[in-house]
């Protein structure tokens, strides 16, 4: 078990990461939330991807993403599981991140990543640890 | 109106406003209105018991290319027990056109992979939707993996009950893997279940507070194109 800081300054016991095998195939990811944060379970397997070469979308979806001046601490934790899996993950092209109100589905924030190519390529984040 | 090709009539009833029950009416307006205005009418029913299936079997003409044949979808709701499997069969089998299967709060019915085996039930059923029901692991597997068809797979709230274990009935795994797998929780197993089972999809929508979920992207990590994760 490793132990992960959340936003709020708690503490949470997130299991290591599981044996996931490559995701040759896997094209598109999306991730909804239904409360303010992330789930240990979906942490987990965010942490696990560690080879998707096809993939060229991830998308978020929640209910708070409202205002993207003012993120909710939910996004934060995402963000930061991205960078997370990012660092281990290979993705042999830039990868387009949106995020979508709930339930619509209407695209309220969309980005390509150019660096998210390689496996501990560089990945540019500010100083909280979110993509620039 | 006689001298009309009967596609023409066929077009003018399908724009016609849409109520279900209506269709029952523009049944009567005339003998050649009468087959399209029933395929409409009878494409998408439900049963809420086993009166509600033997009313069917009682009232309704079960001719092979009749009334049963015109059923796409078909929804059971609130059905617990299955205390006439006769009944059942009786008439289960006559939905030959059936495409999609919605169990609702409803025991799934021990004697349906036998019917799928044997060629009797299912064979165009493309979508399989599992809310709020139970079944034997036996049963629940067998019943999914059986079916030639499948390509859409919805389990939500599902449980597994007590009953025969999976292992002691062999079942073929499906050639092809599922379009689409959207799991919304269950317990009992269901996700073990469906690991050991080995039902693979090229889309997967997980609900990722269920625990032994990841096993079901590892089994599908060689096709998985789409996958959609939450959690609460």
């Amino acid at each position: 078990m490793i132990v992960t800081g959340l936003p709020d300054a708690s503490v949470e016991r997130i299991a290591p990461p599981i044996d996931l095998p490559s995701l040759p195939a896997l094209d598109s990811l999306s991730i909804g939330l239904r409360v303010d944060r992330p789930s240990r379970f979906l942490i987990k397997i965010l942490r696990s991807i560690f080879s998707a070469p096809l993939l060229t979308t991830i998308s978020f979806t929640h209910h708070e993403w409202l205002n993207l001046d003012k993120p909710s601490g939910s996004w934060e934790d995402v963000d930061r599981c991205l960078v997370g899996m990012a660092e281990r993950t290979r993705v042999e092209g830039g990868l387009s991140v949106t995020l979508k109100q709930w339930p619509e589905g209407k695209v309220v924030w969309g980005g390509f990543l150019r660096e998210f190519r390689e496996a501990g390529g560089e990945i540019k984040t500010d100083s909280r640890g979110w993509f620039r | 109106m006689d001298s009309l090709p009967q596609e023409l009539i066929d077009k003018i009833i399908d724009n016609l406003p849409q109520p279900g029950f209506l269709f029952f009416s523009y049944s009567l307006v005339a003998k050649r209105w009468r087959r399209r205005s029933q395929q409409r009418a009878f494409d998408a029913i439900s049963f809420s018991s086993e009166d509600d299936l033997n009313r069917w079997w009682t009232n309704i003409p079960q001719d092979s290319d009749g009334i049963p044949s015109y059923v796409h979808f078909l929804k059971t709701q609130h059905i617990t027990t299955w205390n006439d499997p006769a009944l059942f069969a009786r008439v289960f089998k006559n939905f030959t056109s059936l495409a999609i299967l919605f169990l609702y709060e409803t025991r799934v019915y021990g004697g349906l992979p036998g019917l799928i085996l044997r060629g009797e039930f299912g064979k165009r059923i493309t979508a399989l939707y599992l809310w709020s029901s139970f079944g034997s692991p036996a049963t629940t597997m067998s019943t999914i993996l059986s079916l030639p068809n499948l390509k859409k797979l919805w389990i939500k709230d599902y449980k597994i009950t007590l009953g025969e274990p999976l292992s002691t009935h062999p079942v073929t795994p499906p050639r092809e893997p599922l379009d689409s797998l959207i799991f919304q929780g269950g317990t009992g197993g269901v996700a073990e279940s469906l690991t050991e089972s080995r039902v693979i999809s090229r889309y997967l929508s997980l609900n990722m507070d269920v625990p032994g979920t990841e096993q079901l992207i590892m089994i599908s990590s060689k096709t998985v194109v789409g996958l959609s994760l939450y959690g609460v």
